[in-house]
């Protein structure tokens, strides 16, 4: 019975790909992978505390996509127009008055910081509470796994 | 006869399963050596710098092929190399790398480049095969095996030997030489024209397109660039790529010359045809430019394409690490003194005439 059979030819064997395009396929792929962000430096969350009358500041990945909660005196409350797409080298400052909290400005670093391929979020709490900003990122798997090949 | 199905049934079976078992291993072998190249760049680099040495002389690619060939040595003596070999997949990972590296290369240095390196590739695989076909003909050798040393050391190293023997119809075992030469010969030239370059005081594109124009394997090229600097790795990956180009217009002139001249009257050889440029053609190049066509209209932000420059990097520690696996030198052993000889002869003509053209194109006209 096995013998009367044809040899088997199956469809899938004749839809391989050369490796020439195999390794296109490969390669566009990451760099989808990477160009939506769905590998990159991994989650990032950056905190600013500030205790009424008091400045802050702290560094932070400059890349898109950042999420900022706030809190003044530990109520949630909403910032219009946040900077989320922070570049390299660049200060963004906020400022916290009347129980509000605004994006004041974003200007480029000119003083020499130990890495200014960081951004730099500046708090400036002019309220009468405690003023927290949290920036996030997510769903990002952390790549390079060990930092490598980067310094 | 039931015993004898079962039988017959049954090894095609088993060597399959042994074959994905080799694959499986040898994919998780390769990551952990690349993670174990990372780790150790890292730790010479940290060891530079605390004797004052900003800059690491000993780049990943070293690190990698050390790593590769140490491996190799420890596989071959346990027995295990024919197991993991299905997952060393050296063009592969490189050209999964070269699509990549399309994101470091802006439209406009591919455009300024490229034809600088599609000028010396044309010159550097007309001359370096003439001189090849002519020092095969003054040695003696088959025209088959001219044929494919020829292409092998005026375009691009494995992969243009394997395009030149399907069109020439040569021996499997005339390839394997030149694939075993073609390795050999490249990866101390990988490691040595760099510092050779730095003596010579070569600027970074000049450096570049030597490396391009005269190594003959792309990892290689890829390897000399990258020790070199970043820009010499631009430069050297853009002119092997013009080089790769050519590989369907070799294939095509060889199957017309050997159709029409040397073996006009053998049965089976390929027939030529225009289609057979495209068949040739290095399709990842599509991927490097479409790459480099995103990051230069400003698709990816500048952090995603730094990410970018990570990923290929990942990529190409495991092709290096991939070369030092695949280094043999048991396929030498039967060929005598006259192949080795027309190689080498050719490999010294290609990198004087690739360090002129280089300097020429790169140098004096400013490509």
């Amino acid at each position: 019975m096995t013998d009367s059979k044809p040899p088997v030819t199956s469809k899938s064997a004749s839809l391989k790909l050369s490796e020439d395009w195999l390794a296109t396929i490969i390669g566009l792929v990451i760099v989808l992978i990477v160009g939506v962000g769905a590998l990159g430096p991994g989650p990032q969350t950056a905190k600013l505390t500030a205790a009424a009358g008091e400045s802050t500041s702290v560094e932070v990945l400059a890349r898109d996509g950042w999420e900022l909660t706030t809190t003044i005196g530990g109520e949630k409350v909403k910032v219009q127009s946040p900077f989320t797409d922070l570049k390299s080298g660049t200060i963004y400052t906020y400022e916290c008055r009347d129980g509000e909290i605004t994006p004041l400005t974003e200007q480029l670093d000119t003083a020499t910081r130990e890495d200014s391929s960081k951004a730099l979020i500046s708090l400036q709490n002019n309220c009468e509470a405690k003023v927290v900003l949290t920036y996030q990122t997510k769903f990002a798997i952390r790549w390079p796994i060990f930092g490598l090949f980067t310094k | 006869m039931a015993i004898n199905q079962t039988a017959s049934g049954a090894l095609p079976k088993e060597s399959n399963s042994i074959k994905w078992g080799g694959l499986l291993t040898g994919a998780v072998m390769l990551i952990l050596l690349t993670v174990l190249v990372a780790e150790l760049d890292d730790w010479i680099g940290f060891t530079f710098k605390e004797h004052d040495v900003t800059q690491n002389p000993l780049e990943y690619p070293l690190t990698a092929v050390v790593v590769g060939l140490i491996a190799n040595g420890l596989l071959r003596l346990t027995h295990f190399y024919h197991f993991v070999k299905p997952a060393i997949r050296t063009e592969l990972f490189l050209k999964v790398g070269l699509v990549i590296l399309g994101a470091r290369i802006t439209l406009d240095d591919l455009v300024t480049t490229g034809t600088g390196g599609l000028i010396q590739a044309l010159i550097m695989v007309c001359s370096v095969f003439m001189f090849s076909w002519w020092l095969g003909g003054k040695l003696k050798l088959n025209p088959t095996l001219r044929a494919v040393m020829a292409s092998a050391v005026s375009v691009c190293g494995v992969s243009a030997a394997i395009a030149a023997a399907g069109s020439v119809l040569a021996r499997k075992e005339e390839v394997t030489y030149v694939t075993a030469l073609v390795i050999i010969v490249a990866l101390p030239m990988m490691v040595l024209m760099p510092p050779l370059a730095h003596a010579m005081g070569l600027p970074d594109d000049v450096a570049g397109a030597w490396f391009g124009g005269n190594i003959d394997t792309t990892a290689a090229v890829v390897g000399a660039g990258t020790i070199f600097s970043d820009d010499a790795q631009a430069v050297a990956a853009i002119v092997k790529l013009g080089q790769n180009v050519m590989i369907g217009f070799v294939a095509f002139a060889l199957a017309l010359y050997f159709a029409t001249v040397v073996e006009k009257d053998k049965e089976g050889a390929q027939k030529p045809s225009i289609g057979m440029i495209w068949q040739r053609f290095p399709k990842f190049v599509i991927g490097f430019v479409l790459v480099s066509i995103l990051v230069s209209t400003d698709v990816f932000s500048p952090e995603i394409v730094k990410e970018l420059n990570n990923a290929y990097k990942w990529i190409f520690a495991l092709a290096f690490v991939a070369i030092g696996l695949d280094f043999h030198v048991s396929s030498l052993r039967d060929m005598g003194w006259r192949p080795v000889g027309v190689f080498m002869g050719a490999t010294v003509f290609n990198t004087a005439l690739a360090l002129l053209a280089a300097w020429l194109i790169f140098g004096v006209l400013g490509f």
